[in-house]
């Protein structure tokens, strides 16, 4: 055993840091955020990085993610290649670093999407919602019904009868848009017979990476508060040296490790080869769980150390809360992977604790 | 990175899994003082991480990290020598004289003798500095004079490493010195203390103008501070591992309470119980960064303090959930009551797990000015 990242992880991990702190100062997240949370031009430095190399393990994913959340970056390289790079892996489509994003989730409004063929052409039909970085895709991926089932079809974005209407959100830096579509055209990418299953994989995959985003969420809130507290000074003294605050950031420092370890397992097993598919899972659920309570309780022990600043829409440190009240509500619900834990747990009387490795 | 044994560390786990699996259920509950110890070095389980000059098998961490894990999941006695390995033998390794290295490093591999610790006192809890035992200089050494409380193992225990104020009108960390006292010497008195579950895991210690000869002094005259900080820094090595697979151990027994109370579907249940293993899954997962840390830089970090702090919330809120579980028969505490009254008896003894090896307000200090880099608040 040996839980420790490689020399050259670290190196990736560092040199992500500095392109995104070069591209990503705190003013300008929060001048993007207050514009359209939309920045077209880090996209190329992120290729030629490479962001987008088909070749990248899954660890090394979750440490862009990490850095990706760190920074805040506003790109659409979670929804290319967190969502619709195994789709397109699945189809046996060549992975191009053109920025892409996956349409699947239901208008909470009602309303879904389905396919026809007419003449041998697919024409697609409906609304698609929540949909992220939708107004940066060149294409999109989208689940439509069929007659045989649900199945994931290939659209271009500007389209015949797509409308991409961007809707306002909580977290401007990760906008979602509804998509109306009228007879679009659509090319069948994943059949029936294995979208449900190809679709799932994609979510999985892309939300192991969001619980690494969510670790990198937490160490900025945690940093952005440690700053503070050995800066602000309080009947004589920086606030961090009261036990009061001193120990709150402790303690989310401790929810951050633990987070952080489960994240980074959670990538390991999905690219390891000597898996059980269960444990797998189960490490995603886990990974997903302290993701989103390491981030939403950083940010909110942040908000409390930086006092009446924190309170502020100057003070950037919302938009990394905003981040982390979308992760923790984005996808299946933090109710739903306790449940999936609870089911495996639960199933059966237990064997003695033995350890996995 | 790796998260598997590798097939030499897969080897020793599964032998070590089946010699414990034979020999835990003769030695637990039972046995002379040192059996379990005695037992581990004839099948070459002690010293694993000393190095083989000393009599150990000069293995890298990772092994002692596999042994308290499966030591723990199996629920191997603790080794009433545990001070004596796991503390006590590598501060002698590192600060010992030659003499003293053969004079005790051998005996305390083979269970021979027996150590406890003697660092808290009435006065000294937190504030390890504030030791006020006092030891004068004599003709042939020292003669110490003081009291020691919350000392493991010491009624039992062949020897003492003592910290001790050697240097009069000293204060704080300055003119303290590491002793190793004989238990049988004259003067010394061991009297068990009382926890409010009504066990005795700990006992105090009264020493009365104790005899202690110029050769066991460990480390130099006025660095005891340095030395102790070295023990207490072994303490935290792999200890995090085994409070984990304690706590796994636990996470079953909870397991095994829910069915038998028929609350498997009750969806609050389950729903503490999955966030209750995500706890644990992080503490399990973490222990071994920290030691794939440890095995990097020879030491643990400040951030292993974050393992004792987690264990003691996750394991309180275990043992308060199970209680919880219970029902109005969670009252009674005797032959009549679920599991033998174990939760009962963890409720009330998991509240010192936040006190014991460190309260969780000085490890959260630890972390705050260590890892963080706040400045001191005190």
């Amino acid at each position: 055993m040996d839980f420790a990242l490689t020399d050259e992880e670290r190196d990736l991990s560092a040199a992500a840091a500095r392109l995104l702190a070069d591209r990503y100062p705190v003013e300008r997240v929060a001048a993007l955020a207050d514009a359209d949370g939309v920045d077209p031009d880090t996209w190329p430095h992120l290729r030629r990085q490479g962001w987008c190399d088909p070749d990248l393990g899954m660890v090394e994913k979750g440490l862009l993610a990490q850095e990706g959340g760190y920074a805040l970056a506003a790109t659409p390289w979670w929804s290319t290649v967190g969502l619709a790079h195994p789709i397109h892996r699945a189809a046996g489509r060549e992975l191009t670093p053109d920025p892409l994003t996956v349409a699947w989730q239901d208008d909470p409004a009602g309303g879904g999407c389905h396919a026809v063929r007419q003449g041998g052409r697919w024409r697609l039909t409906g609304l698609r919602a929540l949909v992220t970085d939708a107004t940066s895709a060149t294409a999109l991926v989208v689940a439509a019904g069929t007659d045989a089932g649900l199945a994931l079809f290939a659209v271009a974005s500007p389209a015949d009868g797509l409308t991409v209407e961007p809707q306002p959100t909580l977290d401007r830096l990760r906008g979602a848009a509804r998509l109306r579509f009228a007879d679009t055209p659509g090319e069948l990418l994943v059949a029936p017979d294995s979208a449900g299953r190809i679709l799932a994989q994609a979510r999985r995959h892309a939300g192991t990476l969001l619980a690494c985003e969510a670790v990198g969420v937490a160490r900025r809130a945690l940093e952005l508060a440690r700053r503070h507290a050995g800066d602000r000074v309080q009947f004589g003294r920086p606030i961090g040296a009261y036990q009061a605050v001193a120990h709150r950031l402790a303690d989310s420092y401790v929810t951050l490790e633990l987070a952080t370890s489960l994240a980074l397992r959670a990538c390991w097993l999905a690219g390891a080869d000597d898996t059980e598919p269960a444990e797998v899972a189960h490490a995603h659920a886990e990974a997903v769980v302290a993701g989103r309570q390491a981030a939403v309780r950083a940010c909110e022990d942040a908000l409390q150390v930086t006092g009446g600043l924190g309170a502020t829409w100057e003070y950037p440190l919302h938009w990394w809360y905003r981040r982390a009240l979308w992760l923790d509500s984005f996808d299946t619900p933090t109710g739903g992977h306790l449940a999936t834990l609870a089911d495996h747990l639960l199933a059966g009387r237990p064997e003695p604790a033995r350890p996995t490795a | 990175m790796r998260l598997r044994d590798t097939p030499e560390e897969a080897a020793f786990r599964a032998g070590l899994r089946a010699w414990l699996a034979e020999h835990v259920p003769r030695h637990r509950d039972a046995g002379a003082p040192g059996g379990w110890t005695k037992a581990l070095h004839a099948a070459g389980y002690t010293g694993l991480t000393w190095p083989a000059a000393y009599g150990g098998r000069g293995l890298p961490p990772t092994y002692q990290g596999i042994y308290a894990e499966e030591s723990a999941l199996a629920e191997a006695p603790e080794g009433v020598n545990v001070i004596g390995l796991g503390m006590v033998g590598p501060t002698i390794v590192s600060h010992g004289t030659p003499e003293q290295q053969k004079r005790f490093l051998e005996p305390i591999l083979s269970g021979e003798y027996v150590f406890c610790q003697g660092f808290s006192e009435p006065d000294a809890g937190s504030d390890l500095a504030a030791v006020r035992t006092r030891a004068t200089a004599t003709a042939g050494g020292w003669r110490v004079t003081g009291e020691k409380v919350w000392s493991s193992y010491a009624h039992q225990a062949d020897w003492c490493l003592l910290l001790a104020r050697t240097q009069p009108g000293s204060t704080a960390h300055t003119g303290l010195t590491c002793l190793l006292v004989d238990m049988r010497s004259p003067g010394v008195r061991v009297l068990p203390l009382r926890q409010a579950t009504g066990d005795s895991d700990f006992n105090q210690i009264v020493l009365t103008d104790v005899p202690v000869p110029r050769d066991c002094v460990l480390g130099p005259v006025g660095e005891g501070w340095r030395i102790a900080m070295t023990t207490l820094a072994h303490e935290r090595g792999t200890f995090g591992i085994t409070l984990t697979a304690r706590l796994a151990v636990e996470f079953d027994r909870l397991l095994r309470t829910v069915h038998d109370l028929g609350l498997a579907d009750d969806p609050a249940v389950r729903a503490e119980v999955a966030e209750l293993h995500v706890q644990l899954q992080g503490l399990r997962w973490t222990g071994h960064r920290t030691m794939a840390a440890l095995a990097r830089t020879g030491k643990p970090g400040p951030e292993s303090s974050i393992l004792k702090l987690h264990w003691s919330i996750t394991n309180q809120r275990l043992a308060a959930f199970a209680l919880r579980l219970l029902g109005p028969a969670a009252v009674l505490h005797g032959p009549d009551s679920h599991a033998a009254g174990h939760w009962q008896h963890l409720r009330l003894r998991s509240r010192a797990n936040s006190i014991e090896g460190g309260t969780s307000e000085i490890l959260r200090g630890i972390i705050a000015e260590r890892v963080l880099g706040l400045p001191r608040t005190r």
